[in-house]
């Protein structure tokens, strides 16, 4: 067991790993990583044959001490990062002596990155996981100024090498545009509701979190009659009487009351999960046909990277 | 009984009963949606991932990549034809202690005047129904109760209180809840018990399960 100890924990970094299932009957949503395809890259990177516990960055990084040698592996937003000061490279395996600090600057583009170290963090499984539900502060481990976490043992796996981070859609000043599929309750709203959402540019407030990504812009018709709470979802898009559309994220609540207008695509959580406050986004509408394919091509994609 | 199925998204089948109107709800439709969810537990059926219930419906997330809502919702409609031949486990009963009034109770009196009965009235009229959890939802743990009366309804706080203590029993409407930790919350304080809602610790996150048959009765902190 190696010890990392945390100088400066950022704005928010958390341990994340796969969703935790069964405990949305008890009102606990899943959790696990808002950018999924990132969590992959770099747990791939640091040697894990299966995606292990992460550590979720978010905004502006955390300032880790490792006391031991070691290989990481990191993806997702480009924090700029650097080990004793000298920038690396994170399309490959990072070796990381003993003594050696980590760091990076605010984010130029996205919103998240995964560092993955080789054994995982070592963070006790509640439930099957040890993701960190920020929300309520159920399970998991959020970092704080001076803590020590552990990871595990580093293995024997040859280093790895990506041609490129494939799955972070970078921010280049257009207005991104993230997928949907319509929702269950859109047939509550008036007939031109779905095209006035995909019609129109929104921006994301920073009143956004793991539980919700908050949008201003066009209001949209909210439906009249009140709904009876359902089962809420990561990337349900809710309609409150506001009228501005808001998308559950990782820590959603587990029912709501509100409507639902779309979904986005299983294939687009890492575009939304790299979302940054203030950027400008547009919705694009999909058939459920099509959804399916595009997931399907891109666990196919991921397959021949990580067979 | 109406059913629907509707998709949620291209990993996600809403399953709904009843016409889906708040005024619709009733007791039977909620058994049925526990038995189902058992059925559901019990068949083993490979990609569903997680399952959601609610007042009339229940939100099943699967894997997209080797189920089709097809698969899905026949699996569901097979569950349905067995519901009544299958012995389901027998649902759990709880009886839960009550310091009524005071600091832990602090709409009691508003609730008994409103209601027009003394305090002890309201406290007795409290402990004497016997409550259902529907289902989980706006906190970790916090279970929706039916089985307080209609003709009972009580507003919700014109402006919610920023923090309610956990263990806090309160009714809203002609609903009844208990808040598993501190929380905001716009709810009629009747009491407060000591027994843990939720533990971390334990196996069992939740010390209430859905379908949990449930009775108030009066303590003093003394006892506890």
């Amino acid at each position: 067991m190696m010890t990392i100890r945390v100088l400066d924990p950022g704005f928010l970094t958390t341990v994340q790993d796969k969703p935790r299932l069964g405990l949305a009957r008890y009102g606990l949503s899943e959790a696990g990583p808002m950018a999924p395809m990132s969590f992959l890259e770099a747990n791939y990177l640091a040697g894990n044959a299966n995606p292990l516990p992460a550590l979720e960055v978010t905004v502006k990084p955390p300032r880790l001490l490792f006391t031991a040698t070691t290989k990481i592996g990191i993806s997702g937003a480009d924090f700029g990062w650097r080990l004793d000061g000298r920038p690396l490279n994170d399309t490959q395996t990072i070796e990381v002596k003993a003594g050696t600090t980590l760091q990076g600057d605010y984010c130029r583009s996205g919103m998240r990155a995964y560092i993955a170290f080789a054994g995982g963090v070592q963070a006790p499984a509640w439930h099957g996981s040890a993701a960190t539900h920020v929300q309520s502060g159920l399970g998991g481990l959020r970092l704080q100024r001076g803590m020590d976490f552990d990871i595990g043992e580093a293995g024997t796996s040859l280093p790895r090498r990506l041609q490129e981070h494939a799955y972070s859609p970078l921010y280049n000043g257009a207005a991104k545009v993230i997928r949907v599929v319509e929702g269950p309750h859109a047939s509550h709203f008036p007939p031109e509701s779905m095209s006035l959402f995909t019609g129109t540019i929104y921006r994301v407030t920073d009143q956004s979190s793991r539980t919700a990504i908050r949008l201003e812009g066009l209001a949209l018709p909210a439906p009249s009659e009140p709904l009876v709470s359902a089962g809420a979802w990561h990337g349900a898009i809710q309609v409150p009487p506001s009228g501005l559309p808001q998308v559950l994220a990782a820590d959603h609540p587990a029912t709501g009351g509100y409507p639902i207008l779309a979904s986005v695509i299983r294939a687009d959580m890492e575009a939304l999960g790299q979302l940054r406050p203030r950027e400008e986004i547009r919705f694009g509408r999909v058939s459920l046909e099509t959804a399916r394919a595009l997931l399907k091509r891109l666990a196919e994609s991921w397959a021949t990277i990580a067979p | 009984m109406d059913l629907s199925f509707r998709m949620a998204n291209e990993a996600a089948l809403l399953v709904e009963f009843g016409s889906g109107k708040a005024s619709d709800i009733k007791t039977e439709t909620i058994q049925r949606i526990h038995r189902l969810m058992a059925l559901l537990d019990h068949s083993l059926f490979d990609g569903i991932e997680e399952l959601t219930p609610s007042y009339n419906s229940i939100l099943i997330e699967f894997n997209p990549l080797t189920l089709s809502s097809e698969n899905v919702e026949s699996h569901v409609r097979f569950c349905l034809e067995s519901i009544g031949k299958i012995e389901l486990t027998p649902c759990q009963q709880m009886e839960i202690p009550v310091f009524y009034g005071g600091e832990y109770g602090p709409d009691l009196p508003f609730c008994a005047d409103r209601l027009g009965m003394s305090v002890s009235q309201l406290v007795e009229a409290h402990c004497e129904q016997s409550y259902s959890v529907a289902f989980f939802g706006f906190l970790p743990g916090f279970a929706y109760l039916i089985g307080w009366p209609a003709k009972f309804s009580l507003p919700r706080l014109d402006s919610p209180r920023s923090k309610i203590p956990a263990g806090s029993v309160a009714v809203a409407g002609a609903q009844c809840g208990i808040y598993p930790s501190d929380s905001p919350g716009g709810w009629r304080i009747l009491g407060r018990t000591p027994l843990k809602m939720i533990d971390t610790t334990s196996a069992n996150f939740s010390l209430l399960t859905i379908g949990a048959q449930i009775r108030f009765y009066p303590s003093n902190p003394g006892a506890w």
